[in-house]
């Protein structure tokens, strides 16, 4: 199916090869026919193995046909001796390699060696890895040989890990554009050096080593991705542990909105968000912002009717735990007075989160590396895998001080590399949010992230305490993740490009939203907004749906609307 | 030592526009040629090839081509005493065939027509202590069949059948450095096996495991200069592939990381304008599998000519909708 070429024919030739077709196909229907027969009367011998030679060298993807020759196999376990078996196994590892020669990538085939191998009397695996070793000779990138090469270093004995990491560096010294020996050695390396504490849990002498490696395969090749990715890797990616970040009680909506480091599910898990009011546990369900049965990293409590009501100081504790061990906890006091009362750690910090992209155990590879990666960009000042990895290193190392390169290397691979243009631009947009997040105080109930080209709304869960936050002017598509923003009360989302407003349903205290010039399309997009029951200012203007839908005049002019309207409206 | 690009050039000549009717008649017609020396040589995925057919078939509209009884009696027929399914009569059953046969009694809403707690039981006994699941009773493990269980299982209502975190474990075990997926832990990662495990995370409910940014980026890399999106680095572009890191990017939110317009493209270049059908590149042979693939991606893309495809399933939306089948996909 793979890789044929249709080839134009002169009607002579057309019928010469129909005929010939034909005849294949009279042979290869009558071989299995024999074979069915054979089969469907248990008869189980060396004949059948030969009768399945050609129609399987012909089409080795039959798997029904193998599985005949692994029936016969067992079977003849049974009456021949040993010396026997084993020659017929031998055989049968040469018809292999015959059919791989013809089609080195059929899964089935593959499969039988390893069957083959399995129950072979005396297993050869140097043979093997010699085999290996030519098949990926005349193909580097065969997976499947490379996995069955894997299945054999695991049955022989005298394959170690060293051997096979220095299998991968003269691949790779061959030719650096090997990406599947990069990913082979992503495998080897941390058990070769294994370091846990480590970015890639590799020792940091070997990962020294390594940046060697591969500073050398960019620096002869700088367009070859395999490398990159393979750099990128060895930066590493930091553990998130575990921990409160957020936990708000809002009085409006009656509720507690715990957030914590990383998405958790509370139902079947070992994780439990323990919650006290004046010293009674309230044990009912807690449920993420979406109302789904999916892993969040917010959670919330409606809290029974009555409790909210009382005028008294309320003192609540939440307790995040582990199996029965607390992983933290906080105390909160909430006054009679107090609309909202909101606890944030002081050890975890959003920024370390960010972060953990990359972190290498040293912030001075990441100097070293950015310093050799930007030496490369003075020789290929175009090459968009060196500016993306200096916007990594320099996103790791202080986002906030290298902002502005930061900004300008994202515009500058979005105009060499437009294809991925959108891709830029959502990085962009991540590191924005980011730096807004770590200069912000984290118990300040506004932001401002107007006019800042923003074409996502990324960590909006570690937002949740915003009361009033202005997005407008950006290039915004979706704001599903708004719903994190459990105490928003006023939203601007003017001049974006919203065609639906999905995901702010569910914001519970929301009062005003603005989506001034946006592209919603008709009235359905807003029905959503139903289940707004406090929301009480929308503004629709300039939006194509004044245009298209026939609404009332008066609508039109309107440049805000009380909620109450719309339903009254709905078609 | 540095390795050119592999791509491919499109030529003037290639088609532009979708040739829909051209394409319900060429699936229409390969099931009917069955001295076919090439359909001859594809029984051993006969199962599969129905599933793909009538799929494209339904994603056109044109369902109706197709004998429905002929077609359900050939499923029930295929089988096995154990619950399995084969790819066709006399063959063995396994879970590839059987993920398709139930594909193909969903789109015909006949599920009720087979013994499906037998296909739950056959199911349940290729899982293995570690979670992963074999094809067939031979033994082979591939993340893929994980994904075939899970999604047969839903297909027939009956995913609390197994352990799914357990099931999950395995799948987990086979990210790689790149943040995808390959077929056993250590395996290189592909965008074939990538759908497999992406799809199998979002119909379990555990999509909070991927990397998503940094998969979205090796994903969206897979497009080449031509639009075509490949399957790994350094291979050529295919309209399978296309679908396969297509269907990702849906899955996990990135599907505006391509730049669409080139691959609708690409993917209309494969198109064969006198006999119907898609190629895997521009001037190859057509076949139904990469027909189902091209017309499945331009629905993702946003041709409305097409009816909207499910990502994960492969199958028209409108078909896991009656199904009651709700899966969360990612959002940026
Ligand atoms: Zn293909």
């Amino acid at each position: 199916m793979h890789g044929r070429v249709k080839v134009r024919t002169v009607a002579e030739q057309a019928e010469a090869k129909k005929k010939e077709k034909e005849k294949k196909l009279q042979a290869y229907n009558a071989a299995l026919e024999k074979i069915f027969e054979k089969r469907n009367n248990q008869i189980l011998d060396e004949e059948g193995l030969k009768l399945s030679l050609e129609v399987l060298l012909a089409n080795p993807d039959f798997y029904t046909l193998w599985n005949f020759r692994k029936d016969i196999f067992f079977s003849l376990k049974e009456s021949r001796p040993t010396e026997e078996l084993q020659k017929l196994y031998e055989e049968e590892l040469h018809f292999i390699e015959s059919c791989l020669r013809v089609n080195p990538k059929s899964y089935g085939t593959w499969d039988h060696r390893t069957f083959v191998m399995n129950n072979i009397p005396q297993a050869d695996w140097k043979r093997e890895l010699f085999l290996c070793n030519k098949f990926l000779e005349y193909d580097e990138r065969n997976f499947h040989c490379w996995d069955y090469r894997r299945f054999v270093v695991k049955n022989s004995t005298n394959i170690t890990i060293q051997d096979e990491f220095d299998f991968t560096t003269d691949k790779i010294s061959s030719n650096f554009s090997n990406y599947s020996s990069w990913h082979y050695r992503s495998k080897l390396l941390p058990l070769l050096q294994p370091d846990p504490e480590q970015p890639a849990g590799v020792k940091e002498e070997a990962l020294l080593k390594e940046f060697e490696i591969v500073q050398n395969a960019i620096f002869t090749d700088p367009d070859d991705q395999s490398a990159w990715f393979y750099h990128k890797w060895l930066l590493g990616r930091g553990e998130i542990k575990l921990d409160l970040l957020h936990v708000v009680i809002i009085r409006k909506s009656k509720r507690v909105v715990v957030n914590v480091t990383k998405p958790i599910h509370l139902v079947d898990t070992p994780y439990k968000i323990q919650l006290e009011v004046n010293g009674n546990t309230i044990t009912d369900k807690w449920q993420n912002p979406f109302d789904t049965n999916l892993h969040s990293p917010v959670w919330i409590m409606l809290l029974p009717d009555g409790i909210m009501s009382t005028d008294d100081t309320m003192e609540i504790s939440v307790k995040l735990l582990n199996d029965s061990e607390t992983i933290s906890s906080c105390l909160l006091t909430m006054k009679s007075s107090m609309k909202q009362a909101s606890y944030h750690s002081t050890t975890v910090k959003p920024a370390a989160i960010f972060s953990s992209e990359l972190t290498a155990a040293k912030s001075a590879i990441l100097e070293q590396e950015l310093q050799s990666i930007q030496e490369l960009l003075e020789l290929e000042t175009e090459n968009k895998w060196a500016i993306l990895t200096v916007v990594q290193l320099m996103k790791s190392l202080d986002s906030i001080r290298y902002a502005t390169e930061i900004k300008n290397n994202l515009e500058k691979l979005q105009s060499i590399d437009p294809k991925r243009e959108r891709y830029y631009n959502d990085f962009g947009s991540k590191i924005v949010i980011e730096n807004q997040i770590k200069t912000m105080d984290p118990l300040e109930s506004m932001l401002q992230l107007n006019n800042l080209s923003l074409t996502a709304a990324y960590h909006m869960e570690y937002l949740l305490i915003l009361q009033d936050l202005d997005v407008s002017h950006n290039h915004i598509t979706n704001v599903k993740n708004f719903a994190y923003l459990q105490c928003l009360e006023v939203l601007n989302l003017d001049d974006n490009q919203l065609d639906n407003v999905d995901g702010l349903e569910f914001l519970p205290s929301i009062v005003s939203i603005s989506l001034r010039r946006n592209f919603l399309a008709n009235l359905e997009v807003l029905r959503p907004l139903q289940r707004c029951k406090t929301l009480v200012m929308l503004c629709l203007d300039g939006n194509p749906l004044f245009a298209s839908s026939g609404m009332p005049h008066m609508f039109v002019c309107l440049s805000s609307i009380q909620m109450s309207i719309i339903p009254k409206n709905f078609p | 030592m540095a390795t050119p690009m592999k791509d491919v050039v499109i030529s003037e000549k290639a088609p532009t526009t979708l040739l829909l009717q051209k394409h319900a008649d060429f699936i229409a017609a390969y099931g009917t040629k069955k001295d076919d020396y090439e359909y001859c040589m594809t029984e051993y995925l006969r199962m599969s090839g129905i599933y793909w057919g009538l799929t494209a078939l339904s994603l056109m509209g044109k369902l109706d081509k197709v004998d429905k009884q002929e077609v359900l009696d050939f499923v029930k027929k295929c089988q096995h005493e154990n619950g399995g399914f084969a790819a066709s009569l006399g063959h063995d059953p396994h879970l590839l065939y059987t993920l398709s046969a139930i594909q193909i009694l969903s789109l015909y809403d006949a599920v009720d027509c087979i013994n499906s707690d037998k296909v739950v039981e056959y199911i349940k006994g290729l899982q293995q202590e570690d979670g992963s699941f074999v094809g067939d009773k031979w033994g082979e493990v591939d993340s893929k069949f994980s994904f075939c269980a899970v999604a047969t299982l839903i297909l027939l209502g009956k995913l609390d059948a197994i352990d799914v975190e357990k099931t999950a474990e395995f799948v987990l075990s086979c990210m790689n450095f790149d943040g995808g997926f390959g077929s056993r832990p250590d395996s290189e990662s592909h965008s074939g096996q990538i759908y497999c495990c992406v799809g199998f995370l979002a119909i379990t409910g555990r999509l909070h495991h991927v990397n998503v940014d940094m998969l979205g980026w090796w994903l969206c890399e897979r497009q080449l200069p031509s639009g075509g999106l490949n399957g790994r680095p350094e291979k050529l572009p295919d309209v399978c592939y296309s679908w396969w890191v297509l269907s990702s990017l849906k899955i996990i939110g990135r599907l505006h990381w391509i730049d669409k317009d080139k691959l609708v493209q690409f993917i209309l270049a494969c198109q064969d304008d006198e006999t119907g059908g898609f190629a895997d590149r521009p001037g190859d042979m057509v076949d139904p599998f990469h027909t189902l693939f091209g017309l499945a991606g331009l629905s993702l893309l946003g041709d409305n000519s097409v009816k909207l495809v499910n990502p994960v399933f492969c199958m028209p939306q409108e078909t896991i909708d009656k199904l009651n089948i709700r899966v969360h996909l990612l959002t940026l």
